[in-house]
């Protein structure tokens, strides 16, 4: 589904295009955004507006700080406007945990500033991760240490 | 009340443009209180992680937030470390009282999220908070680097301050008044050597009218400071001057004289204070403050094998040496004047049996130099002061260097102006000699923040290049230079009773040697030098030195640590030194027994020459009867005690080496002297007399050829010739001077005639008579009871 083509585009046509879109979206993947606070708990009740491949979703988060909504195929970008904050989401641009990438991405976008997640160490993100270990009773060391990545892969998420 | 996190702007101008404050210590007051804080680059704070050293900024990894609308003075600052409360709580007027926002500043950041799993997302946003910027920099020393203290070099009235000197040293019968090797006095006060001034500068911002300057210890106290110095009341403070404005800036520069250093040594911080400016700036810069100094330590006086570290020696064991600076001179009130006592360290040459030569085993008395070690020290430096700095290195400056690299260019040198080097004679002994060696010291931090190759002892181990080689003379087994960072302690100076502080100690093992590498001997005076110290490559800074125009910086061309000059003793072996002469005479003869010249001789004969013809000479090596003066030919000689032994006109050394001249090969070592003596009777004097003696060689060699040959030899080692030859036999007839003086024959027949006589122990009538009436009877007859010693 990553083509920006429905499953069977053809054969709904006739149905019009509200009911296409309504059944094609039944098919989209789903974008799952926890919103957090300066202690990485999460938000509930947060107002939001997201933009997502030419739609708009205004909501709020739940009680454990999600918001969830399907996006249509082949959506690279968004916005995620909520306070006065904007979040522009690169969507599919997520490294895989266990890598420096994926350890320095899902800290930047947890406010635990690494630079740019080139996938290599360096001062800053050292100085990231201790913050994120201090933050979580992790073992200051500054490393990319396994029990970093994963306690990173929980609280991120995955 | 809902809280918010912080970030910190500044502003040039008020309403101006605001830029983050980056990786600077806040000062947050509020309740009464006030909490260090630190900006990350954004301006954002941070708190101090719970029971971490709270001046190093990377703890500073804590969630910060403030009440929204609440009231907070605030003061920041950019040095490495943070200002001390203390100082913080005394200029309370620095802060700027503001209001924390009642909401964050919008923000905006991206996130790579991926579909279909959670993603979670912070932006943490932050109300900003903006105060007055300020400038305060320090560009000498800079920050987070060793900061040397060193101290002046020695001036010559040092030396000579409080001793007599000239005619009232050496009296009228030219021997001293004072005590030679006894000990010195204390130079006074005025004469030591003082502490450099340590030179601070920087530029402060240039709404500056002024700024005092503070050195804070490691516990953020004002240690106290001398105005000058010159000064010896303590201050607190000392002012900088500060030049015209450029850029924003008044560079300002500043002398700081410690008033007890010992304690300060370590981790300081230099604290400045601005005037005429409201409210007022203050900033501390942090450095390492070492106390740089170089010591000499002779490891003999533990053990004459070298095995443990001797002691440093102090000021408390200067001795009075007694030299003569220009000698010869034409009458015995110019000499004394020339008299010059000193007060040194002396280090005493050493006697060891040894291997005769690398071929012949036969242990023999030979001379040995101290055994010497080098010691630089950095005092107020150890392990863990040393890993802290080098953290805050790697952490803190732009490079994150994770190396000190020191640069260490050694240097002794030996020198002595004999008895006949005297600017109105030609100038014959004198010499000099430089035996450098450079090492490099490199310090490493190792992944886990520890220095690297430390081992139980307290060494560095790995940090020296070259790495230090086992030295093969005078004995193996000597101890080789390390290099220690922790568990040494030494004083700080050389006065008695200097307190004594952790240091680190690079020790470095002089080597006398010759360009071969191979042992020699040098004694007299003795300078031990550092010359240009680098760290990371660029020397070290000098301070600044008291002159007449002012303070000023170290001639360039100065070393960075010179020790006093000290003195290096001969030592004589026991007298007289025959078992030495016979070993090195029958070394000769057994390595040339294919050469008649040498055969013609027993050896015992040989043996029984030499010994007696060096017994006569001076039978010593080193001058051992105390200075004095000797009178040769109008000319009078200073004599000095302990230095190699004179006889006029150019005679040094056991043999009187004096044509060729002594070599410092012959000068210093009994041995060698020894050894050219053997080499010039046997080779030199042997081969003329051989050559006179064989034209006449009897068929069957008898007794009396022997004897003819053995006094040519004899009379050829102190000049000139003995025999000649009638057509049918040997008789004497010495070809030399007759007359002492030639143009006043009332002083008689010369004292050389006689050196046959004296040397072998006969009674060949050389004069008759005394004064003018002296009479000749040459040519003299050589009967059998004439004949030398073992012919």
């Amino acid at each position: 589904m990553s083509n920006g083509q429905s499953k069977s585009a053809g054969s709904l046509e006739a149905f019009g295009n509200d009911v296409v879109n309504t059944l094609r979206s039944v098919f989209w993947d789903k974008l799952i955004i926890r919103l957090l606070d300066s202690d990485d708990n999460p938000r509930p009740g947060v107002a939001y507006v997201l933009k997502v491949g030419g739609r708009v979703y205004k909501d709020k988060t739940d009680s454990t700080g999600i918001l969830s909504h399907r996006v249509p195929d082949g959506s690279t970008t968004g916005t995620l406007t909520f306070e006065d904050q904007d979040v522009t989401l690169n969507i599919g641009a997520l490294p895989a945990p266990g890598t420096i990438a994926g350890l320095q991405t899902r800290l930047n976008n947890m406010g635990y500033p690494c630079g740019a997640a080139g996938g290599t160490m360096n001062d800053k993100t050292e100085q990231a991760i201790r913050r994120f270990q201090n933050q979580h009773k992790v073992t200051v060391d500054g490393k990319a240490s396994t029990p970093t990545m994963d306690k990173a892969k929980e609280v991120y998420g995955h | 009340m809902a809280k918010i996190e912080i970030i910190i702007q500044v502003e040039d101008t008020p309403g101006g443009t605001a830029a983050v404050l980056s990786k600077a210590w806040v000062y947050w007051r509020s309740g009464g209180s006030t909490t260090v804080l630190r900006t990350d680059e954004t301006g954002r704070l941070f708190t101090v992680r719970s029971g971490a050293d709270r001046t190093r900024p990377w703890e500073y990894i804590g969630v910060f937030t403030a009440e929204t609308s609440s009231q907070v003075d605030i003061y920041f600052s950019r040095g490495a470390k943070p200002i001390p409360d203390a100082r913080l709580a005394e200029n309370p007027t620095v802060f700027y009282t503001r209001k924390v926002p009642d909401k964050p500043a919008a923000g905006s950041m991206t996130a790579p999220v991926a579909l279909n799993q959670t993603n979670s997302i912070a932006p943490k946003p932050a109300g900003v908070i903006v105060i007055p910027n300020y400038r305060i920099l320090l560009t000498k020393p800079t920050e987070l680097s060793l900061w040397p203290l060193l101290w002046e070099l020695h001036n010559e009235t040092y030396f000579t301050d409080g001793l007599s000197q000239g005619a009232a040293l050496i009296g009228a019968g030219g021997v001293p008044t004072l005590v030679e090797n006894g000990p010195a006095p204390a130079a006074a006060a005025a004469e030591r050597p003082k502490e450099r001034g340590l030179a601070v500068e920087g530029s402060i911002d240039a709404r500056a009218t002024g700024l005092r300057i503070r050195i804070l210890d490691a516990a953020g106290n004002a240690v106290q400071l001398r105005q000058n110095a010159a000064a010896t009341a303590g201050v607190l403070e000392v002012p900088g001057a500060l030049k015209p404005a450029a850029g924003g800036l008044k560079p300002f520069t500043a002398i700081v004289y410690l008033l007890n250093t010992p304690p300060v040594l370590g981790p300081v911080q230099i604290f400045v204070l601005s005037d005429g400016v409201t409210p007022p700036l203050i900033e501390a810069f942090a450095v390492q403050l070492v106390g740089l100094q170089a010591a000499l330590v002779n490891d003999a006086d533990a053990n004459p094998n070298g095995t443990a570290a001797g002691a440093v020696s102090g000021a408390a064991l200067e001795k009075i040496m007694v030299d003569f600076e220009d000698s010869p001179q034409s009458t015995a009130n110019a000499l004394a004047a020339e008299g010059r006592a000193r007060r040194m360290i002396s280090y005493q040459m050493y006697n060891r049996d040894r291997a005769l030569s690398a071929t012949v085993a036969t242990l023999v008395l030979k001379p040995e130099m101290p055994l010497w070690m080098g010691e630089f020290h950095a005092l107020g430096l150890n392990r863990a002061r040393l890993e802290d700095l080098m953290i805050r290195r790697k952490r803190q400056l732009a490079t994150a260097p994770k190396t000190i690299k020191l640069n260490l260019p050694w240097r002794i040198t030996t020198s002595w102006d004999g008895p006949d080097s005297g600017t109105g004679s030609p100038r014959l002994y004198r010499y000099s000699q430089i035996f450098s060696g450079a090492q490099e010291i490199t310090f490493t931090l190792n992944p886990n923040d520890q220095l690297d190759n430390v081992n139980a002892q307290g060494e560095v181990e790995k940090a020296v290049t070259p790495v230090p080689a086992a030295m093969t003379f005078p004995v193996t087994g000597r101890r080789l230079p390390k290099l220690f960072i922790t568990g040494k302690q030494r004083a700080w100076g050389r006065l008695a009773g200097a307190a004594a502080v952790d240091a680190a100690l690079i020790e470095w093992q002089p080597q006398i040697a010759d360009s071969a590498g191979a042992e020699i001997l040098r004694g007299g005076d003795g300078i031990l030098q550092v010359d240009s110290i680098q760290v990371d490559g660029a020397r070290i800074d000098g301070g600044m030195l008291v002159t007449a125009g002012g303070p000023a910086p170290p001639p360039a061309a100065d070393p960075d640590l010179r020790l006093p000059v000290f003195r290096i003793l001969g030592l004589n072996p026991p007298s007289p030194a025959d078992a030495v002469i016979d070993a090195l005479v029958e070394e000769y003869f057994n390595r040339n027994n294919g050469l008649a010249r040498v055969t013609l001789l027993t050896l015992a004969c040989w043996q029984e020459t030499i010994r007696r013809i060096l017994a006569h000479e001076a039978g010593h090596q080193f001058e051992h009867r105390g200075s004095h003066r000797s009178r040769y030919a109008g000319q009078y000689y200073g004599l000095e005690q302990d230095m190699p032994i004179f006889g006029p006109p150019h005679g040094y050394g056991y043999g009187q080496h004096d044509d060729p001249p002594v070599t410092s090969d012959g000068a210093w070592s009994f041995f060698e002297n020894i050894k050219e003596s053997v080499r010039r009777v046997m080779a030199d004097k042997a081969t003329g007399a051989y050559s006179m003696v064989n034209a006449h060689m009897p068929a069957a060699v008898d007794q009396r050829t022997r004897a003819v040959y053995q006094r040519e030899i004899v009379r050829r080692y102190n000049g000139g010739t003995e025999f000649q030859w009638n057509g049918t036999d040997w008789e004497i007839s010495p070809g030399l001077q007759q007359w002492a003086e030639p143009a006043d024959h009332s002083k008689g027949a010369s004292d050389r005639l006689v050196y046959p006589n004296q040397v072998l122990g006969t009674g060949v009538v050389y004069s008759n008579g005394v004064g003018a009436a002296t009479t000749f009877p040459w040519p003299i007859a050589f009967p059998a009871a004439q004949y030398g010693p073992g012919t």
